[in-house]
């Protein structure tokens, strides 16, 4: 809850912003919770919670800590403007603006962000994309088992149509749960703190 | 918390009302004029202005979320603070702000709680060994799981250990929470792999004895030893595994043990001896414990290799390996093949003057084995050497010309290096393109290739990093550089063009400094030489560390760069853990030795005897005084001599004479903010020498100010009075003791300016250095005596063009001094002369004291004399021992070549003289001298020796002549 305290005067004093969570030596601010679900940054389903945001935005911290050990270099210009521009098509120019300004971000700080965001799916890419490729045997074995998946109209479409997207499905998955598992041992190593907001309590007087 | 979830839910569901509670906040806040700002930690106001420094939200300026943001950022970066909020509060059309922080807990030391199962001791030293005295924060857990594992390594099976920090007794301590649990004891012990009847000398030798407490690290020492025993028998590949079974919640393990001895190897060496009696090292497979094929292979390379390192280039070895039952056999074939000696090395291709300097390179050498590696690496070298002259396309042939002898175990092997040079290539034009902010002088001065030099690709690239590592000190992290060579048709010229790409400069925003509780910040930050806006270089965090630790005021400095958002200014956090601040030591101590000493009456002789005198010393030191670096030091020694006995006889005497010093210097960095260091030294002393006691009082007073890198500015006021007393040495001897205890009180003011450009000033090639110095010392200022010094001095040092390993170094010293004012005339009593009048008898001063005098002639300035010895007749006494001059000049040429490896040769011309005034200063009566000497560099500086020759002696009046030549043996240069 917004955090507030009664001053001398008895007027409720507002909580702007504060630090809630720290990762290894990364602060997470409020600001950057709100900014990170104002402008759909983490990928979340709607109706998430903040305390959802914020774990996705330690799970990022952590995984930008292993991609500026290990991973690639700065992405071009021209990529970082067209993930800036799409989310101005995406939720208009006015509400990006008013978001930043509203969070305290710089816009060259938000381009850091979607730098970063770029940097993290190579980096991710390149570590578990070969890993996470199923071999042939798992795709006929899936197609084998899901004959319901491939049946339209009673007529079930053949292997080599569906191969492709077998594949991908698959790959998907696997990635997924190689992201999963390599997250936890992640977080197992690192200091993580989170920090909920100071009570309510009279102010100074 | 509900209400907040059920906002952001909203929020979320339809996609842009996020936006909206930010801006609700916003439209509160945003761009209201803040009216205050307060900043408490702990519900305590905060005054301490660097903090304060931090927030960037200002009263009377409108609220701004960034400013707040990046309040918050900066904040966090001292690493003080767990908890750090901003609150508003509105207040008509203005807003109150409040920063609320909750300090960290930074503890200071470790607590064990619970039940231990190990003393408290035990468990602080294996804590200790990983992890320091207290863990880091961020490691109490990993900690606590190194107990856990200790623990169970001492039998505490199910040892449980929990890290925490909490406030105990008002401070903060890492707390450790023990359950050790029941301590193992060994049940069953069941020992595989070797024969029944032995078992239970196995189980005794490994200490496993029922009921015996479970000790790892015990029962690894006895494996260990049982492995070293096995491998005696030859059981080179045993191995000793073990399982454990607890039961009875921990309390019994039962224990299994495997043992797999493995075949017993032996190693047989056939055919030809390998010298030096290498096997065991070269075959390791007692060491490595193992004879696969790995091991096999690489000791099969390795003894064909230590063989041609021999000389014996045909060496071919080959090994078998046969197993039986229990046994492996490893056989070794050795063929050495013919030795190898090298019969002559002759060099084609190049100018006999060349061979002398490529023949230096060699390893290979007339009359030692050949070995092919050395002269693969001889190749390189000479290849490499003509490459570096230019040569771009040089190519070295070798050939090896063994004569064919048959039936012969020993052969010659003639060396024939062909070089084919090539052109030589020169650097033509350097041109620099896309400079906009870095000044093109720095950069032309970083490069080591020059327009008109020999080209070489290496240093072409070494000048590129340079050119790029200039842009990056200066915060350009972006910046790039790319090099492109063009040749002429011929390849006499390469020109060279450098495109660079600046990016754009990074700057330093905050610099923050945690840690200090004694060192004022202001201190800090003034010694570590940054501030906002400086630019953010690469060195910079390293620079700022060297700085700081040099001071010798903290234990410990840490400085680190944090981006801020967008990236193009950064913060500085410098943290740092003050040393303690005040040192002390002491010492006592016996010594002994022989002195002259009075006879027992007044007409006896002085005799000699051998005394012992207690002595012991003291010494404080304070440092970082009211936080600002400065220094004080106090050191002081005495030593206790039995008194003469004073000509009464009879008399034993006691101790009673004190031998003592002290000294007491004070220090202080930046004083009074002008960027000069002061250092002021006060001396109290009196000694015993062989034929006087002396009394020495003094204070000195030196300020330095480093206009530069290379050049420097002294002030320095000197006052010193000493005193002879107890006198018994012959008064033929008085001029030399003069020297070093001159019976005068001397006040005097003096500066100095140097340059010194050397870059090893311990044997330097290059750069010079220019020092002049002058003294005043005058009789109104408490002087004895009152006189004018000065001292020019320079030194030069250059390489030979052409040939880049000679060194021409030349000199030059000019002093001239004069008497100032007026002395008494005192006659043999010791009396003042007086005149007709009775007013003391003045004359002008003519002499400056004999400590003050200029000398020459020695290892360091005109070699060819003995030291001192130089000097005009009016100079010397009727022995011709030097009694200095009021003026001097030395001239020093030398050429110093080196010779092989870290010996050198030098050739010299050394020219001077001392007169006795400014006014007999003659230009012919120079003395020169000429020799030659070794060098050898060794560790510590390069020891020399030097023997000079004078050109023109000379002959005295009793028709005997100077003698020619002077030998010495020195350390380091000779100037």
């Amino acid at each position: 809850m917004l955090g507030a305290w009664v001053s001398g005067s008895g007027v409720q004093a507002e909580l702007l912003d504060r630090l809630v969570a720290v990762v290894g030596s990364r602060p997470i601010l409020d600001s950057d919770v709100r900014l990170a679900s104002g402008l759909r940054l983490v990928d979340l389903p709607p109706g998430s919670q903040e305390s959802e945001t914020v774990a996705a935005l330690v799970d990022r911290a952590l995984m930008l800590d292993e991609v500026d050990r290990f991973g690639p270099g700065e992405p071009e210009e021209a990529a970082v403007e067209g993930r800036f521009n799409a989310i101005r098509t995406q939720l208009g120019t006015e509400i990006v603006t008013s978001v930043l300004e509203q969070t305290g971000v710089p816009e060259a700080a938000l381009q850091g962000w979607l730098r970063d965001q770029i940097r993290l799916e190579r980096y991710l890419e390149q570590r578990f994309n070969a890993m996470a490729q199923p071999t042939s045997d798992e795709v006929q074995t899936y197609y084998a088992d899901h004959p319901e998946e491939f049946t339209s109209g009673g007529t079930r479409r053949p292997l080599a149509d569906v191969e492709d997207a077998i594949q991908q499905k698959l790959a998907a998955a696997r990635r997924t749960t190689l992201v999963a598992d390599w997250l936890q041992a992640l977080r197992r190593r690192a200091r993580i703190r989170l920090l909920s907001a100071s009570e309510v309590q009279p102010g100074p007087r | 918390m509900v209400r907040r979830a059920v906002a952001l839910t909203v929020i979320l569901a339809t996609g842009h009302l996020g936006a909206s509670v930010a801006a609700a906040q916003g439209e509160r806040y945003v761009g209201a004029r803040i009216d205050t700002v307060r900043v408490d930690v702990d519900g305590q106001p905060v005054t301490n202005p660097q903090t304060l420094a931090l927030i960037e939200t200002r009263p009377g300026t409108p609220l701004s979320m960034i400013d707040l943001r990046e309040s918050l950022v900066h904040l966090f970066r001292l690493d003080v603070y767990d908890r750090i909020e901003a609150h508003a509060t509105r207040a008509g059309d203005g807003v109150a702000l409040v920063y609320r922080l909750t300090a960290a807990l930074n503890p200071r030391r470790t607590i064990f709680r619970g039940s231990l199962g190990l003393s408290a001791r035990t468990l602080r030293r294996a804590l200790e060994e990983r992890y320091g005295r207290v863990p880091a924060t961020a490691r109490v857990d990993e900690a606590a799981g190194h107990l856990e594992g200790r623990l169970g390594d001492a039998g505490f099976l199910n040892a449980q250990v929990a890290g925490a920090v909490e406030a105990v007794d008002g401070t903060a301590a890492v707390v450790f929470t023990v359950e050790a649990g029941p301590r193992a004891r060994i049940g069953r012990v069941d020992v595989r792999g070797v024969p029944a009847a032995t078992q239970s000398t196995w189980v005794a030798d490994l200490g496993l004895a029922p009921g015996e407490v479970w000790d790892r690290e015990r029962f690894d020492r006895r494996v260990q030893k049982a492995l070293r025993r096995l491998e005696g028998d030859g059981h080179y590949q045993a191995e000793i595994r073990h399982a454990l079974s607890p039961r009875e919640a921990g309390a019994i393990v039962d224990v299994e043990i495997q043992v797999q001895p493995g075949p017993t190897v032996d190693l047989t060496f056939e055919g030809d001896d390998i010298p030096g009696n290498r096997e065991s090292d070269l075959v390791p497979i007692a060491r490595e414990r193992t004879a696969d094929e790995d091991l096999l292979e690489d000791s099969k390379r390795r003894v064909e290799e230590y063989l041609r390192s021999q000389g014996y280039a045909d060496a071919s070895v080959t090994y078998r390996r046969v197993e039986e039952a229990d046994q492996l056999h490893v056989v070794f074939e050795v063929q050495r093949g013919r030795l190898y000696t090298v019969s002559a090395i002759d060099i084609d291709g190049i100018p006999e003057g060349e061979r002398a300097g490529v023949l230096s390179l060699l390893r290979t050498e007339v009359g030692q084995p050949f070995v092919q590696a050395d002269l693969d690496v001889d190749v390189r070298a000479v290849r490499a050497l003509y490459l570096q002259r230019g040569h771009t396309r040089a190519t070295v042939d070798a050939t090896v010309v063994p004569a064919a002898r048959s039936g012969v175990a020993e052969g010659p092997a003639a060396i024939r290096l062909t070089v084919t040079p090539g052109p030589q290539t020169r650097v033509g034009a350097i041109a620099l393109k896309g400079l906009a902010s870095m000044p093109e002088g720095v950069l032309r001065q970083a490069m080591r290739l020059k327009p008109g030099e020999p080209y070489w690709e290496p240093a072409l690239a070494t000048d590129r990093s340079e050119v790029l590592l200039a842009y990056l000190n200066r915060g350009y992290r972006d910046a790039a550089v790319d090099v492109a060579v063009a040749y002429t048709d011929d390849r006499s010229l390469a020109d060279v063009v450098y495109t660079i790409e600046e990016g754009l400069q990074a700057r330093i925003d905050h610099v923050l400094v945690v840690g200090n509780t004694r060192t004022s910040t202001a201190t800090i930050l003034g010694e570590a030489g940054v501030q906002p806006g400086s630019p953010a270089g690469l060195e910079l965090t390293s620079e700022v560390q060297r700085r700081l630790s040099s001071l010798g005021l903290f234990k410990r400095v840490r400085a680190d760069e944090v981006t801020q958002s967008g990236g193009l200014t950064r913060d500085l956090i410098i943290r740092v853990e003050e040393a303690p601040v005040t040192t002390i030591g002491y010492g006592a101590g016996l010594e002994g030795g022989r002195r002259l000493i009075s006879g027992e009456t007044p007409d006896a002789p002085a005799v000699e005897r051998f005394e012992w005198s207690p002595r012991g010393f003291f010494e404080i030191g304070r440092r970082n005084l009211w936080g600002k670096n400065r220094s004080i030091r106090l050191f002081s020694r005495v030593g206790l001599r039995r008194k003469d006995s004073g000509g009464t006889t009879g008399d034993i005497g006691g101790y009673g004479f004190a031998d003592y010093r002290v000294l007491a210097t004070y220090l202080e960095p930046r004083f009074l903010e002008w960027r000069t260091d002061l250092q002021v030294v006060g001396l109290l002393e009196q000694g015993v020498r062989t034929s006087f006691d002396f009394r020495r009082r003094g204070v000195s007073a030196d300020l330095s100010r480093h206009l530069s890198d290379t050049t420097t500015l002294i002030g320095r006021y000197v006052y010193s009075n000493t005193s002879r007393f107890n006198e018994r040495y012959d008064p033929a001897d008085e001029p030399l003791i003069d020297r070093l205890y001159p019976k005068v009180r001397i006040s005097s003011f003096s500066g100095i300016v140097f340059r010194d450009t050397r870059p090893d000033k311990l044997d330097p090639m290059s750069g010079a250095l220019l020092s002049g110095e002058a003294e005043l010392a005058l009789q109104a200022i408490g002087s004895q005596v009152g006189y004018a010094k000065t001292l020019l001095q320079g030194f030069l040092y250059r390489r030979v063009p052409g040939a880049d390993r000679l060194v021409f170094a030349s000199g030059v010293r000019v002093g001239l001094a004069t008497g100032l004012g007026n002395v008494s005339v005192y006659d043999e009593g010791g009396n003042p002369v007086l005149g007709p009048a009775g007013e003391p008898i003045e004359v002008p001063v003519t002499e400056l004291p004999a400590s003050e005098r200029f000398f020459t002639g020695g290892d360091t300035t005109v070699r060819g004399y003995a030291l001192d010895r130089l000097g005009d007749l009016p100079t010397l006494d009727e022995n011709g021992f030097p009694l200095g001059g009021n003026a001097v000049v030395v001239f020093n040429a030398e050429l110093r070549v080196p010779v092989w490896r870290a010996l050198g040769a030098v050739a010299f011309v050394d020219a001077g003289n001392v007169f006795a005034s400014v006014e007999e200063f003659d230009f012919g009566k120079i003395k020169p001298t000429a020799g030659f000497g070794l060098r050898y560099k060794s560790p510590i500086g390069p020891i020399r020796a030097d023997l000079g020759f004078k050109l023109a002696p000379r002959t005295f009046a009793d028709g005997s002549r100077e003698s020619r030549p002077e030998f010495y043996i020195s350390l380091g240069q000779a100037f």
